[in-house]
């Protein structure tokens, strides 16, 4: 075993401890717990619904459901799926309430940038960030969530099954669609297609 | 390995979710194939798109904290305040329910199989073959010594002495009167339940029944310490030799 395998299984097996004190009421391992895992959290929250505001409220509200239904908690789950399952079920109900798009300017506005790029290549690079949002704003919800999932936050096939409620099979079906639906649009809005 | 399959497949294999020997016979055709290698690194620079736009989350400050924090704490006193009722807990509804169900079955199904026979019309053992539940009756006495046939109350006095000379009858007073809708009293039935027949079917052929089997187990039960009670009354009632 590698070390990152290593360091990911020491991980689990210390937030497995936690979430078994948090289910007894222990409320300084639910904490803890909130504390390892706010960075992922909020990330998956601010790749779904790309507002830093909303993102933080999002996450909140994840770990505030967690605390409510800790013991609804399945242990055959890794904390990290079902907080992940609970983050996107909120995201997407925000999408949704504000009729199904994300708003990705923010998430794009930052991270396309350099302080140490030419003009031309910050030209270059908005122009693709430009396309990139609309691209993924105008992706459909199932398409959008298993991309932003696999490709963006890197979660195995399996467990985005679990957070979609589907199975590995239909997962890599709509990844498959997501990416090429990706690639095609953005073909159509380079003027390469 | 065509194109077309290619396709297919160049969206996992640029994002190296293929299994190897897929994966060999992919690369063995892009090698060759100069529009699927365009492709395949189309999918390459979406995936590198994709993930480089993924690093500029907002950072969790020591403010995200402490209003969780307080959200939490108002969650902890809601849950303080308000505990859950034991009667609304999921297990305890449940078992109301089973019990609830139960009573129903019986008193719905299994009591009217279970009303009186004409007297002196009582089946015997042999009627076991007509249906499984079989009531029979030791003694077919040409009075009732409970009541009137027909009679919900027991019409028989107070502190009054039955047929059975040993047995002194309860008092029963207007306020606590048996509630006796089907007359078991007035027969001294005996009750049957064959163990192999299952589901029970009930004798009365208007009605289709059936009742779990834990119902009855349960059921038998009762009828078994029923009927061994009436032993005990008869024994008790019979007159010394």
């Amino acid at each position: 075993m590698d070390d990152g395998k290593a360091s990911r299984q020491r991980k689990a097996d210390a937030s497995r401890e936690l979430i078994a004190k948090a289910r007894t009421g222990d409320r300084e391992a639910f904490d803890t717990l909130a504390t390892n895992y706010a960075n992922m959290v909020i990330g998956l929250a601010f790749k779904l619904l790309g507002s830093r505001e909303e993102a933080l409220d999002c996450a909140q509200d994840a770990f505030v459901r967690a605390w409510e239904n800790i013991e609804r908690y399945d242990p055959k789950w890794s904390v990290a799926t079902w907080l992940r399952r609970i983050v996107t079920n909120l995201a997407l109900d925000r999408l949704r309430r504000r009729g199904g798009r994300a708003d990705f300017s923010e998430a794009l506005e930052g991270s396309l940038t350099s302080a140490e790029e030419t003009p031309v290549e910050t030209a270059e690079r908005n122009e693709r960030a430009e396309a990139v949002r609309g691209l993924l704003e105008l992706l459909p919800e199932k398409y959008r969530l298993v991309l932003v999932l696999r490709d963006m936050e890197g979660v195995d096939i399996s467990d985005i099954a679990r957070i979609t409620g589907t199975n590995a099979a239909t997962v890599r079906w709509r990844l498959h669609r997501a990416r090429a639906l990706f690639r095609q649009r953005w073909l159509a809005t380079s003027g390469q297609e | 390995m065509d194109c077309g399959q290619v396709s297919r497949l160049v969206t996992s294999y640029a994002a190296g979710e293929l299994a190897a020997d897929k994966a060999a016979e992919v690369a063995a055709h892009i090698d060759n194939c100069p529009q699927c290698a365009k492709l395949l690194e189309e999918y390459r620079l979406i995936g590198l798109v994709l993930r480089s736009s993924a690093g500029d989350a907002p950072r969790p400050d020591a403010r995200f904290f402490r209003a969780l924090g307080k959200r939490l704490d108002e969650v902890d006193k809601r849950k303080r305040v308000i505990p859950t009722p034991p009667i609304f807990r999921w297990h305890v509804v449940g078992s109301v329910a089973a019990a609830a169900a139960a009573v129903f079955v019986v008193v719905t199904y299994v009591l009217p199989v279970l009303s009186p026979a004409p007297l002196g019309s009582a089946r015997n053992d042999s009627a076991r073959s007509t249906g499984p539940i079989i009531v029979r009756v030791s003694k077919s006495p040409s009075v009732s010594p409970y009541g009137n046939p027909g009679s919900y109350v027991p019409n028989y006095p107070t502190a009054s002495r039955s047929p059975y000379r040993s047995v002194t009858m309860p008092t029963i007073n207007a306020t606590d009167q048996l509630y006796d809708p089907y007359g078991l009293r007035m027969t001294m039935p005996r009750f049957y339940f064959p163990r192999q027949s299952w589901p029970i079917q009930g004798t009365n052929p208007s009605v289709s029944q059936s009742i779990t089997r834990v119902e009855y187990e349960q059921l038998r039960s009762d009828i078994r310490q029923l009927n061994s009670r009436m032993d005990a009354l008869e024994q008790k009632a019979k007159p010394a030799n």
